[in-house]
């Protein structure tokens, strides 16, 4: 039975020119974000092939410097001297000419979702200095379209495609009705659930089988590095959400209104939880989790920074009281004025009084995000976009993730040079082939699947439930009246 | 005729539990959004002053340092928000709040707020003006989309007209019909936000804001004047009030969410950014192509020697040191503005091409308007930019000047200066373009609004008058 109402209603849904029309339209919506998204991808690729090439310049220059001086110390018979700056002195490698790039490269299927990669940073040029100093983002992304926002998959998905849902089926029953022609379909040995379930089994059919395809298509464009369960993620949180709509609108055809009131009760609905209800969440949290200024933090830096250079000549005793390992006694009174060694020292003191403020910052911005990480559920659209976000890899997660490295090769890098700096021990060619390399570490994907699965289930138990619910109030469908 | 016709359409408008619902959500939003947004700007507003007090004392108790020791401690500059950007955030959100200043270089501004947000926030931010811009069109079309259609339906249009109703005033008085109920909306909350501004901004700065406000509120006027000729016209002209519905609801999206993100594709691929990388190896290539330090210093001591005809730069007058630190830092500033100044050059034509994309959405020329009278467009940014350029620029100066009038002395890098040189750093204070200025960026959205009013205005009465009866 259910076979022969979804076949009646592809004969139906095919002869009716408008459904075409909005399908094609929804084609050619899909295919320019995915265009756009893949140019994106393009360019953060094109980014950090510019950033090996500067680096691989700069450490060519380096080595050619350090030959250049050591072969002509040999060829004067002189004894190498630690040099007062340039390529052989470990504070100008490490901290002005030789840093290194920590990137971030695109996820897999970054295409599909542009999220948070245009605000926050992909790289950082690491170097010996504290990390307040490097660590700040420094996009050149034009305000105007970060204001706007980008025309990607996820958006396509978040705003158009429930439109497309209930564009398709808002007048599922209200049309047979209003037609005349539903009385008459009920004349036949079949229960109005039976086809209200074939009806939207065929309309889910359609439209997940596009939504399957342009997933694959985004799979291929990707070049194949995306893996099937990456693509299996992001079709399973696609149908969840297309499941969502797809239920209430079954609930609200339930309801026995027209055609028209069906219509803007459920454009009311996608309002409210796609347009409405995200933009008042955010006001409330950030109303009650407000994040501290940052023109506190950078009060606080200078402060912090002018008390550490006030501290003058005590600045390295002081230090190497706490880094014993690294205090050359003999030397004590020649190192006092080493402009390395006071920057060396500076930073920490700096960095570690800072600690506070920067942790005070980070709490109240976790603070913020488990607020609407409770809040979340009031809105399928803010579930899905995190969702999102978080398999194209281009969420929260995967940077905390970054930021991590990030800072241990930057301990990695500072341990590297400081024993050089207070040893004051020149760099040879060999150093240079010892430097220390960021390698991305992606993460687990298991702690992937945990964090974006569980809401595409979750959407889809709440769907199922919407769904039944609405399917039992069909018994007390006005058929006639 | 008119007036009577207006009031039977507020009554019965009033009475729909739809519109009572829409507009009780709407006036809510708008409301919090006010008055959110003014506690925002006052907090806002105490931090950048206490910061840029710090900074000003930071320099000034400095202690005693070497001026070019002090030229790279800098100072950091905070841009200051106009009373105005509580009512709009407009570009604020991703535009940095810090300058460093500093010798050598210029630094774009730092700390964009949508960095330390959550992803939530893309969905957009509540503000008045979001809520006007994107809410109260759809209120406009709620109340409009079964102005001519419905009555169509309904069979009494023909039967209206049959006594002696000429439809120019019928569509006057279904204009103003529409025009009521949203008045009714719109004047207790402007009072509200007016009030919350006079407390909160205090009175002087809400006089002192009267013609940003005055532009700001004609735009959303026009705006709003906009919606209802085109909710008028797709329901006299379109088959059922269904139809009307989907018509204007699909132009709503189009325009509220669709619009922008096409136009800035446009904007992007017409006039490209440089990658962040790109642009720093420019400036650093450009400046390394003038020599370096050793091979600069050497050269200026042969010069000087030969200009003053000594035998040895200890016998010179001046400091070769200090004139190629001085003519070092002209040239690195001359590097650093060309660079900069084509980025905003990019920029700005982006912001052009934004406010050409009007012509298919008014709401991009009605945004565009009302950024500019907030002081949160991409113009006014740059004002303070430049601004706080400026003033590096007269900061390194001073102290290169110090450094130059010291002569040649042996310890040019050794000697200290004290709080009397900091002092002699005027305090930078910035002041906010008028409005004229902040309006002539922004002429091309003016211009595409009024284009979109007086087409509105004139359609509508011609289009109503050619449209079906039944």
């Amino acid at each position: 039975m259910l076979t022969r109402i979804i076949q009646h209603e592809w004969r139906n849904l095919t002869a009716d020119r408008t459904a075409w029309v909005v399908l094609i339209l929804f084609a050619l919506v899909i295919g320019y974000a995915i265009v756009k998204g893949q140019s994106w991808v393009r360019a953060q690729q094109v980014s950090l092939a510019q950033m090996r090439g500067d680096e691989q310049k700069r450490l060519t220059d380096i080595r050619a410097e350090i030959t250049k001086a050591e072969t002509e110390a040999a060829r004067n018979n002189e004894p190498l001297k630690y040099p007062d700056w340039g390529a052989r002195h470990p504070f100008y490698v490490s901290n002005y000419r030789g840093q290194q790039y920590a990137a971030l490269p695109p996820a897999p299927l970054a295409a599909l979702a542009i999220g948070q990669s245009d605000v926050y940073p992909n790289h950082f040029k690491v170097s010996g200095a504290m990390k307040e100093s490097f660590m700040v983002a420094q996009d050149l992304e034009s305000p105007f379209k970060l204001f706007a926002g980008h025309f990607d998959l996820a958006f396509v998905i978040l705003y158009f495609f429930p439109l497309l849902i209930l564009a398709l089926s808002f007048n599922l029953v209200a049309a047979e009705k209003e037609e005349g022609t539903l009385a008459m379909l009920l004349s036949n040995p079949v229960r109005l659930r039976q086809v209200v379930l074939g009806k939207v089994a065929l309309r889910a059919l359609v439209i997940f089988l596009a939504a399957v395809v342009f997933s694959l298509t985004g799979f291929f464009l990707s070049g194949g590095r995306a893996t099937l369960a990456h693509v299996l993620l992001w079709m399973i949180a696609v149908l969840a959400y297309g499941a969502f709509w797809f239920a209430l609108s079954i609930a609200v055809n339930a309801l026995g209104k027209s055609a028209a009131t069906n219509a803007v009760i459920l454009a009311a609905c996608w309002l409210a939880f796609v347009v409405v209800i995200p933009v008042v969440v955010n006001l409330m949290a950030t109303t009650l989790y407000p994040v501290p200024s940052r023109l506190e933090f950078v009060t606080a830096m200078r402060g912090e920074t002018q008390a550490a250079e006030q501290t003058g000549s005590q600045l390295l005793g002081k230090y190497f009281q706490d880094h014993p390992e690294l205090a050359k006694p003999a030397d004590a009174k020649a190192n006092e004025d080493d402009f390395a060694m006071l920057s060396l020292a500076k930073d920490e003191l700096v960095g570690r009084a800072l600690q506070p403020v920067v942790a005070r910052f980070n709490t109240q911005l976790a603070a913020q995000q488990q607020f609407i990480n409770r809040f979340r559920y009031v809105s399928p659209a803010i579930l899905m976009q995190s969702a999102l976000n978080d398999i194209a890899g281009t969420g929260v997660a995967r940077y905390q993730h970054f930021l991590a490295q990030v800072d241990g090769f930057h301990q990695t890098w500072q341990q590297y040079f400081k024993p050089r700096v207070f040893e004051k021990r020149a760099l040879t060619g060999n150093d240079l082939n010892g430097l220390p390399q960021f390698v991305w570490r992606e993460e687990a994907f298991s702690a992937l699947t945990r964090r974006s699965l569980w809401p595409g289930l979750l959407l889809l138990a709440v769907a199922v439930v919407i769904g039944a619910l609405g399917l039992r109030r069909y018994q007390a469908y006005p058929v006639t009246g | 005729m008119i007036t009577r016709i207006a009031r039977k359409e507020f009554t019965e408008m009033i009475r729909d539990g739809r519109f009572r619902w829409a507009a009780a959500i709407i006036f809510t939003l708008l409301t919090i959004s006010m008055l959110t947004g003014w506690r925002q700007h006052v907090e806002v507003k105490r931090q950048q002053t206490t910061a840029q007090e710090s900074q000003r004392a930071f320099w000034l108790n400095q202690g005693a340092k070497n001026p070019h020791g002090a030229a790279h401690y800098g100072v950091y500059a905070f841009k200051p928000q106009l009373a105005l950007a509580a009512v709009d955030k407009g570009l604020d959100p991703y535009l940095g709040v810090s300058q460093f200043l500093e010798a050598h270089k210029q630094n774009a501004a730092q700390f964009r707020p949508v960095e330390d947000a959550t992803p939530l926030a893309r969905f957009g931010e509540l503000t008045a003006a979001t809520t006007l811009q994107v809410l109260i069109p759809l209120l406009i079309i709620l109340l409009g989309y079964s102005a001519f259609a419905g009555e169509r339906e309904g069979r009494t249009l023909r039967q209206l007209l049959s006594l002696g109703v000429s439809k120019t005033q019928l569509t006057l008085g279904k204009a103003l019909g529409v025009a009521a109920p949203l008045l009714l909306l719109l004047v207790p909350a402007t009072i509200i936000g007016v009030i919350a501004m006079a407390l909160n901004a205090g009175a002087q700065s809400l006089w002192l804001s009267l013609p940003r406000l005055s532009v700001m509120a004609a735009a959303y006027l026009a705006y709003f004047a906009i919606f209802v000729g085109l909710s008028l016209i797709v329901s006299a002209r379109a088959s059922s009030a269904r139809t009307a519905l989907l018509v204007l609801l699909g132009f709503w999206f189009i325009n509220s969410l669709v619009a922008a993100r096409l136009v800035t594709d446009v904007a992007k691929a017409a006039y490209p950014v440089p990658t962040v990388v790109e642009f720093k190896q420019a400036i650093a290539d450009e400046i390394r192509g003038h020599g370096n330090w050793e091979e600069n210093v050497e050269k200026k001591k042969k010069q000087l020697m030969a200009e003053y005809k000594v035998t040895d730069a200890k016998f010179l007058p001046v400091n070769a040191e200090a004139v190629v630190l001085d003519e070092g830092e002209k040239i690195d500033t001359q590097v650093n503005e060309k660079h900069f100044n084509r980025l905003h050059e990019i920029y700005g034509q982006q912001q052009r091409v934004y406010q050409f994309g009007a012509g298919i959405a008014p709401l991009l020329a009605v945004q565009s308007l009302s950024m500019g009278m907030a002081g949160t467009d991409f113009a006014q940014h740059r004002h303070f930019a430049r601004a706080a350029e400026q003033y590096r620029q007269t900061l390194v100066n001073t102290l290169n000047q110090e450094m130059l009038a010291k002569g040649n002395i042996e310890a040019i890098w050794d000697f200290k200066a004290d709080r009397t040189l900091w002092e002699k750093v005027p305090a930078f204070d910035y002041t906010a373009p008028s409005t004229g200025w902040a309006l002539s960026h922004h002429w091309v959205a003016l211009l595409l609004l009024a284009a979109w009013l007086a087409a509105a205005l004139i359609a509508t009465p011609l289009l109503v008058r050619t449209a079906r009866i039944d």
